[in-house]
């Protein structure tokens, strides 16, 4: 099929672009199979959403990981934060992190 | 969704990625050779119908074209393009072209296929210098405009 490219990635998780929807898919490597879920409805929120994600990592650093490169509750409350201000739903930002973390 | 499979390691840090894991995307989206065909296999793949459970979010009334660009403009030089620019094997999605007009690729790497014209091939006889003109690997401003110049005639 030809409905599917990957436009981003994450540690080999690929972002999907549905061309005939236009919708960015998310699916993890390595499942035995792909059921990639919608993440974003299109490659413009994603490309926000993205790039809002990692200012949070930019701002905080190695601070947002504890002693056993846990992520702080300080760390996950601001990526949701930035990500939310780009959104406009907090929510949303919410579920994003819960698809992502499986 | 089981994150564990007969194909991946178990990771000590689950989604404890560092920022350049994160943003392997923005290299993603220069549309280089490697990431189309990644997709290409991942199109090989045995498929399934999207689920509808999953949680999208709703694009927001407040994302702008200069906001992403805002957004963006700290992980990398943008460089918008038309979409005559695109020289890659597969049709650019309309999407995609529409996102390289208003928002651009960015980022150190140009690869071949964003701007270099079809007509214009990598010869494998080629000098190691050559090639890293032609693909934009290890690029410096100098060569980056050399590429430029021949893309656009």
């Amino acid at each position: 099929m030809d409905d599917w490219i990957v436009v981003a990635e994450q540690g080999g998780d690929p972002f999907i672009l549905q061309i005939s929807t236009g919708k960015i898919l998310f699916a993890f490597h390595g499942a035995g199979k792909w059921t990639p879920k919608e993440m974003f409805p299109d490659v413009f929120t994603m490309a926000a959403g993205l790039a809002a994600v990692g200012k949070a990592y930019n701002e905080i650093g190695d601070a947002g990981y504890d002693d056993d490169c846990n992520e702080t509750p300080e760390f996950t409350a601001l990526k949701v934060q930035r990500l939310s201000e780009v959104l406009g739903d907090r929510g949303a930002a919410e579920r994003y992190f819960k698809e992502m973390l499986g | 969704m089981k994150r564990a499979g007969p194909e991946r390691a178990p990771t000590p840090r689950p989604f404890a990625v560092r920022v350049s894991d994160y943003l392997v995307w923005v290299r993603a989206l220069s549309i280089s050779k490697n990431p189309i065909q990644r997709s290409t296999e991942v199109c090989r793949c045995q498929r399934h119908p999207p689920t509808r459970d999953g949680h999208a979010a709703e694009r927001s009334s407040m994302l702008s074209v200069d906001k992403i660009r805002e957004l963006l403009a700290s992980h990398g030089e943008l460089r918008p393009q038309t979409r005559d620019r695109w020289c890659g094997t597969i049709p650019l999605p309309e999407v995609v072209a529409e996102f390289y007009e208003k928002i651009g690729p960015w980022g150190p790497t140009i690869h071949q296929e964003v701007l270099v014209r079809p007509a214009a091939r990598f010869r494998p006889t080629a000098t190691r210098s050559a090639y890293r003109r032609f693909t934009g690997y290890g690029t410096t401003k100098r060569a980056t405009a050399g590429m430029e110049a021949r893309a656009s005639g």
